[in-house]
């Protein structure tokens, strides 16, 4: 049972990134945003062309990817989100999720390319390599090292950010006041820009790290992790970036005890599948009712 | 707004989030329900479409005799045929075939293999053999069913309506291809496709299998794994009991292939896992199944799932230095393109090292350096000299060729004078053999004919010889070369 304690660390590392973004952005706009983990696909793709097909050296590549999901981030905020402040957030929503579709059929698009028409279904290089060791019967790699440190690293970092500095301060007073903002001279739509910049930048990181983990194909990051980072987004509190770590945590760490549990146990009796499932909502559900806003969520 | 009740509203809408989850392991457009009937009367001819029973009002078949007049009056025909021949899709030089397939989804193929390949078989026969079907050309066309049964339908429905397909043709996937066989059967539409589940086809008058179904092939598998076992003592299998693992889709067009495996594995006095699986192509899913695998010392793996799921299942057990063998039946599976996402980068040893999949057609490699198919290994060379290689589809050319022969044979076989009923009845007392694909004997309560597979190993670096590339690919197993009836 503690190996999935283990598996459900790492991946509450990665859920709990993509969280990050959506709090950002839903912090920065208001705004669900539905491409948050597919940054994370686009990025994945970007430093494969340019890692394993173009071999780019691995950091100068990571860097390059991390530019360009940074562009992509800020292109959509002046293109679709900016053009649209002023529509209802559902409207935004759906703008959001039109994006995500968008970005699969142009991975689908580049991926026949990659493979010359092969099946779009690829495989990378981790970013440190070696055997790993075993922790409680579950093989922890190298790359999965780094991604807890990486998102280790982030938290403190993002905490310093939004608390010490002045562009940090100006975000958080953009999301818990945007007119009295305006007044002292900060530019709202600048700040908008820097939010979206800064998610897509979270989404890319979480999706580097998590690519090497398996195979990737078009939308692998929406499809494993999108639903899971809105989950661990409310658990901690919509509001929250701390809480969307937690949340991760929570999330990744139930979901696959509840997968022990339903393997193990219930199936045993009788046929559940999506039992895991189930439990995961059941541990949203029993927070919220004992603390509508989240874990941590202040109503900012 | 007080907190309690923002709690309820959350708590409403997290309730509906629960069951609309507790629905997402059931594919949407699934076909469980029965079948409608389309029956095949004493004559041979189709007497009545859903009824199954249907009473003839008679076509004449009479003679004129108003010489000079031109006029005549027929005398009554023989009767038994209520319903008119149902020529859809056929003209004087053509006949036209809808073939679906997922080319999206948690299941996509090559697409330019596909597209290159859908008509490979048509092509050789009409421009380099000259040939024709009594005077038509066949006339194919596709459309990708995203691997989702409902949009398979939907893709069905648009190539009987809008594309006046004559039968229509499911290329992979088992539940789009139950789907499409179930919209098919009360419209009386001839459907074919690899064999994959029975329950919910078998009772379909429009519907035949072209290979052996899951439920055939799980004995025969229990079969080869005991044999290999005694032949080789696999130290895989690991000490003590042997554990099969089962992982399947939550759907229940994989219950008889699920019944059929347990019965031999447990005749076989193995032990026996099953592990379904909510969402196939979630990654995070496979490795906790994988774990869970682990833990229950699983030695077998037999994957019935979508390739995309396969492929994560294998990469998470290999990345976790647990290496069970992998074995299996089904049509996609098997394809080297899987192998080709296995044997890369993520896991050494790889997981398909050595794996066992039934297969209706012998490994790509054996195609390209054999005689087995002279004619196949020409037109690939001539018509798709972009796919025909190990790595970009060759095998998913060799088997819509496969396909497309048995057509033609069944086509050629249900002569000139062709309707959709007297195809279907054509089927219905069908014999064919090519020497590739299994031998297929129909009967009217038998849609299931095939008998035989083939077996291939997975190889991550087999040699190239010949024609045939080297790189990780299915080769024919050393030990069962050729079409096996048993073991």
């Amino acid at each position: 049972m503690l190996s999935f304690i283990v598996i459900g660390i790492i991946q509450g590392a990665v859920i709990g990134l993509v969280a990050l973004g959506i709090v950002l952005v839903y912090k920065g706009s208001r705004v669900f945003n539905f491409a948050q983990a597919e940054f994370g696909s686009v990025a994945a793709f970007l430093l494969y062309i340019l890692f394993d097909r173009w071999n780019v050296p691995y950091l100068p590549a990571v860097v390059l990817t991390l530019g360009g999901i940074a562009l992509v981030g800020y292109l959509m905020e002046r293109l679709v989100v900016r053009p649209l402040f002023d529509a209802p957030r559902v409207t935004l929503l759906v703008a959001t999720a039109g994006i995500t579709l968008m970005f699969i059929a142009l991975m689908f698009k580049v991926g026949e390319v990659l493979t010359e028409g092969g099946a779009p279904i690829f495989s990378m290089d981790p970013a440190v390599s070696g055997d790993g060791f075993a922790v409680f019967g579950r093989i922890v790699r190298p790359q999965e090292i780094l991604t807890l440190l990486v998102v280790a690293g982030l938290g403190v970092g993002l905490t310093y950010f939004f608390n010490k500095t002045d562009l940090g301060l100006a975000i958080l007073a953009t999301s818990q006041e945007s007119v009295a903002t305006e007044l002292v001279g900060i530019s709202t739509k600048r700040v908008s820009s820097l939010v979206w910049t800064m998610a897509a930048l979270l989404g890319g990181i979480a999706g580097i790290l998590q690519a090497p983990a398996s195979v990737f194909t078009p939308g692998f990051m929406t499809v494993n992790f999108l639903l899971a980072g809105f989950t661990a987004a409310v658990v901690g509190g919509i509001t929250s970036l701390t809480g969307a770590f937690v949340g991760g945590q929570i999330i990744g760490i139930t979901s696959n005890l509840a997968s022990y549990v339903e393997f193990k146990y219930v199936k045993a009796q009788f046929d559940f599948p999506g039992f895991s499932s189930l439990v995961v909502f059941i541990v949203l559900l029993a927070i919220l009712m004992v603390r509508p806003s989240g874990l941590m969520g202040k109503e900012a | 707004m007080s907190n309690r009740a923002q709690t309820l509203r959350i708590a409403g809408a997290v309730l509906a989030g629960v069951m609309l989850l507790a629905a997402c392991g059931q594919k949407k457009g699934v076909f469980q329900g029965g079948a409608g009937g389309f029956a095949v009367g004493p004559t041979g001819v189709p007497t009545g479409i859903d009824s199954g029973t249907g009473t003839g009002t008679g076509i004449g078949t009479g003679t004129g005799t108003g010489v000079g007049t031109g006029t005549g009056t027929g005398t009554g025909g023989g009767g038994g045929v209520t319903a008119a021949p149902d020529r859809t899709g056929i003209t004087d030089d053509s006949i036209t075939i809808g073939l679906h397939a997922p080319l999206t989804g948690a299941a996509p193929f090559s697409p330019a293999a596909f597209d290159e390949g859908k008509d490979l078989y048509w092509r050789w026969l009409q421009e380099t053999k000259k040939k024709d079907i009594y005077g038509r050309e066949v006339k194919l066309i596709f459309k990708d069913d995203q691997y989702n049964p409902s949009t398979a339908v939907a893709v069905c429905n648009q190539m009987a309506i809008q594309g006046q397909a004559f039968m229509l043709v499911g290329g992979g996937g088992t539940d789009q291809i139950n789907s499409c066989a179930n919209y098919a059967n009360p419209r009386g539409i001839p459907y074919l496709s690899p064999g994959v589940q029975e329950a919910g086809l078998k009772e379909l008058s429009t519907y035949f299998a072209v290979t052996m179904t899951y439920r055939q092939q799980m004995p025969m598998l229990v079969d080869m794994l005991v044999d290999q076992h005694k032949r080789h003592d696999l130290e895989s299998y690991g000490a003590g009991t042997i554990t099969v693992g089962h992982v399947r889709p939550n759907t229940p067009n994989f219950d008889d292939a699920d019944d059929a495996l347990r019965a031999a594995v447990k005749a076989a006095g193995w032990a026996y896992r099953v592990y379904t699986v909510v969402k196939e192509g979630d990654s995070q899913s496979a490795g906790s199944t994988a774990q869970i695998m682990q833990s229950d010392n699983v030695d077998i793996v037999v994957p019935i799932t979508a390739p995309l799921f396969t492929v994560q299942l294998a990469t998470a057990t290999g990345q976790n230095r647990y290496f069970p063998t992998y074995a299996g039946v089904g049509i996609t599976n098997n394809l080297n393109q899987m192998i080709n996402s296995v044997c890369g980068k993520l896991a050494d040893p790889p997981s398909f090292e050595g794996a066992l999949f039934f297969s209706p057609w012998p490994g790509w490699k054996d195609v390209m350096t054999s005689t087995i198919d002279p004619d196949f290994v020409a037109a690939a060379q001539k018509y798709t000299p972009n796919t025909n290689t190990r790595d970009k589809g060759g095998d998913i050319l060799y088997a819509l060729w496969g396909i497309s022969k048995a057509i033609h044979q069944a086509l050629l076989a249900a002569g000139p004078d062709l309707s959709r009923q007297s195809f279907i009845q054509t089927l219905s007392a069908f014999r064919y053999t090519s020497g590739i694909f299994p031998v297929v004997n129909y009967a009217t309560d038998r849609p299931f004919g095939a008998a035989g597979v083939h077996v291939l190993e997975g190889r991550c670096s087999e040699p190239g010889e010949g024609d045939a590339q080297a790189g990780a690919q299915y080769v024919s197993h050393p030990d069962y070369k050729g079409l096996r009836q048993g073991f």
